[in-house]
């Protein structure tokens, strides 16, 4: 008969931290070497229905309890061979994170051995001559906290196989996600950058190529969000940049590709703030295309200022189903060593111990102190660092500073491990492909052309100097043989934009012409040769005089019939000179 | 409450306040005001909006989404200058009326 009332039993014998378990499924042990102490304990737990079993001394204790794992054990403290402290000592020892009530069982004259009881392990005491209700008791209080006890330690366990499978997968995620992400051209000498996750994952995103023409395309996003969920979206945005780039798509042509990627795959609520950056070391130009981002600011150590601020003109990504090529990319001309900063939200809202944001304010007077004109990047994160302190990182942080180096045009070509072409090289063909205007109008054929060279061929390490071979045969053709542009006006900053603004004008009004490309290839032992022809529709120009002296040349491109004459084995104009052939070998 | 919606008495216009920060915090709250609200024209009255994240953004887009996509019809109105900066560099006012 118990004096206490505990609530219900569980019927389907799920356990729950209160209750108590069925009196059948206990096991506790005497141990007691007096056999009336040991039958009286006996039987009053017999009463309750629990299991007993008894030992006559502290060692056999031991024993039993490694062979029966008892669920509670009464244990006397005077006993021979060994006594209860010792005992309890062990049992406590060997108890293997379950908990395991020991309650000792001790004459009212040995009250200053009670110490003694809880420091040797032993969780409660009882004194004789036995009150059973206060045994009873006793007993039900230890068994509940035990139940408590055992329910904790199994959530700990769960957690702790949670946490070492989460683990796991957080290191296969993170080795995915560092050779999807791959800083590629990051590594370039011209290229300083902070990236700075919140959380092990970044929700940041900056990568950069090398493009098959020379040149870098670059992309920093800016997920909506931090961590696991943010950075998800960043595999499928650099897969598509990497491949593309690699195939000498334009920068207008990723990000639409881009676009649409995350359109599909994002949720609603969730995009990319983003810019993309071409940095042309031979048109002498980057172009930038931002939404969403903060300003990018084009520095000029010469002026010791910044002289161009691309301003965000359009939706973040994956917001609408499909964006246009044109009109939202900027092209801006630059001199050797200016620099592009680049930066998410992160940096300019970056908070101090007040509360106060960094700012763009804080930010720009960095570039108009002329003691940091030299190292701005590295005074950015300096100050950066200084006023954030010791406050917790509340967003990722990413900085970037691009500086257009002539001198990395010869960097070497990074091979990009994520394509692989392989091809038996075939020996002799040829291709035409004549393009009429709505064609010249909807499609750049320049990735398809090169990929095709490069696939049937197995030309890798003649991508680079092939695209811009076929890039500049084609767009002289367009630019100046359909469309009639005066490629001196590129030469003065404003004509620049001019430039491009009117060939997007005229192209858009063009109503006929067309341009043919024919590539003739042939083996050799060893290497090969192309002849390329590419005949326009326009007039021609004065090739013999404009051969003389390409460098005044006003209808072809001066700079671009220069690099023509140092890549390939001949360069030829025909007729009136609509018509060019280059031979190119290797 | 950080935020507040109220609906015209013909029921047709929705007008949601949000008050301190516009960020996840009130991101349910958000939700809850204009779902199953049968409004065909809503506002979002920010006078009293001090911050506004990119969590925010993507509130907005969620409800555009819901008040039927390109053919949403929802203002923002009473934004602080910095409030209009943040919707205008990502390029919002081509997807809200912004006032």
């Amino acid at each position: 008969m118990a004096s206490i009332v505990f609530p219900a039993q569980d019927n389907n014998g799920c356990t729950h931290p209160c209750g108590s378990e069925d009196h059948d499924t206990i096991k506790i042990l005497i141990a007691d070497d007096d056999i009336t102490n040991r039958l009286v304990l006996q039987r009053l737990l017999d009463l309750q229905g629990y299991q007993t079993i008894l030992s006559e001394n502290g060692q056999q204790a031991v024993e039993v309890f490694h062979q029966e794992s008892p669920d509670l054990i009464l244990m006397d403290i005077m006993m021979p061979v060994m006594d209860g402290y010792a005992a309890t000592a062990m049992i406590k020892a060997h108890c293997d994170g379950r908990f395991v009530p020991i309650i000792f069982l001790t004459a009212v004259t040995q009250e200053e051995a009670l110490v003694d009881c809880i420091n040797s392990g032993g969780d409660d005491f009882l004194t004789k001559p036995y009150n059973h209700i206060i045994l009873n008791a006793k007993i039900e209080a230890l068994l509940r906290i035990r139940q408590l006890y055992n329910t904790i330690n199994e959530q700990k366990n769960q957690i702790a196989r949670y946490h070492q499978r989460m683990e796991g997968e957080i290191a296969v995620a993170t080795s995915l996600f560092e050779k999807i992400l791959n800083p590629g051209s990051l590594s370039r000498p011209n290229i300083k950058y902070l990236l700075s996750p919140m959380s092990l994952f970044n929700g940041d995103l900056l990568i950069a190529a090398d493009k098959p023409s020379g040149g870098l395309h670059v992309l920093i996003g800016d997920f909506t969000g931090h961590g696991l969920g943010a950075a998800t979206g960043a595999l499928p945005a650099a897969t598509v940049f990497y491949e593309m780039t690699n195939k000498g798509y334009s920068i207008a042509e990723i990000v639409a590709v881009i676009n649409k990627k995350l359109k599909y795959i994002l949720p609603t609520g969730m995009f990319m703030a983003a810019c993309a950056v071409d940095m042309d070391f031979e048109r002498h130009t980057v172009s930038v295309w931002n939404g969403g981002l903060p300003d990018a600011l084009l520095f000029n150590a010469e002026q010791g200022k910044i002289t161009h601020r691309i301003t965000s003109n359009h939706l973040p990504l994956g917001i609408i189903d499909s964006i246009g090529l044109d009109g939202a990319i900027q092209v801006i001309p630059v001199s050797n060593q200016d620099k592009l900063y680049l930066y998410t939200d992160g940096v300019i809202e970056t908070t101090d111990c007040n509360n106060t944001m960094f700012g763009q304010g804080r930010l720009e007077s960095i570039f108009s102190s002329r003691q940091n004109s030299a190292n701005i990047f590295e005074t950015i994160k300096q100050n950066l660092a200084t006023f954030r302190a010791n406050r917790e990182q509340s967003d990722d942080v990413t900085l970037l500073e691009l500086t257009y180096d002539e001198a990395s045009l010869h960097a070497p070509e990074k091979v990009n491990k994520q394509t692989c072409v392989s091809a038996n090289p075939a020996s002799h063909w040829e291709f035409t492909f004549n393009l009429e205007v709505d064609a010249l109008k909807s499609l750049d054929p320049l990735p398809l052309i090169v990929q095709s060279i490069v696939e049937m061929q197995g030309l890798k390490e003649q991508r680079q100097q092939l695209y811009t071979i076929i890039s500049e045969l084609f767009y002289n053709a367009l630019e100046h043989g359909l469309l009639g542009m005066d490629s001196a006006l590129k030469n003065t900053m404003d004509g620049f934009s001019k430039y491009y603004g009117e060939r997007g004008k005229r192209l858009a009004e063009l109503n006929e012409g067309y341009i043919n490309i024919n590539i003739k290839h042939h083996s050799y032992k060893s290497g090969g040769q192309l002849l390329l022809r590419i005949e326009d529709s326009g007039k021609g120009f004065d090739y013999v005089e404009q051969l003389k002296a390409p460098e005044r040349c006003r209808e072809y491109n001066g700079k671009g019939l220069r690099l023509l004459v140092a890549m390939c084995k001949s360069v030829n104009f025909i007729g009136k000179g609509n018509i060019a052939e280059v031979v190119y070998v290797w | 409450m950080p935020v507040k919606a109220n609906k015209s008495d013909d029921g047709k216009k929705l007008t949601i306040a949000v008050s301190g920060y516009f960020d996840f915090g009130v991101q349910k709250d958000f939700r809850n005001s204009y779902e199953n609200s049968s409004a065909s024209v809503f506002v979002v009255d920010m006078k009293e909006t001090e911050h506004l994240d990119s969590s925010a953004l993507g509130m907005l887009l969620m409800m555009r989404e819901y008040a039927g996509g390109n053919h949403a019809n929802i203002t923002l109105r009473n934004c602080s200058q910095e409030i209009k900066t943040i919707l205008s560099v990502a390029s919002f006012q081509s997807l809200f009326n912004i006032e």
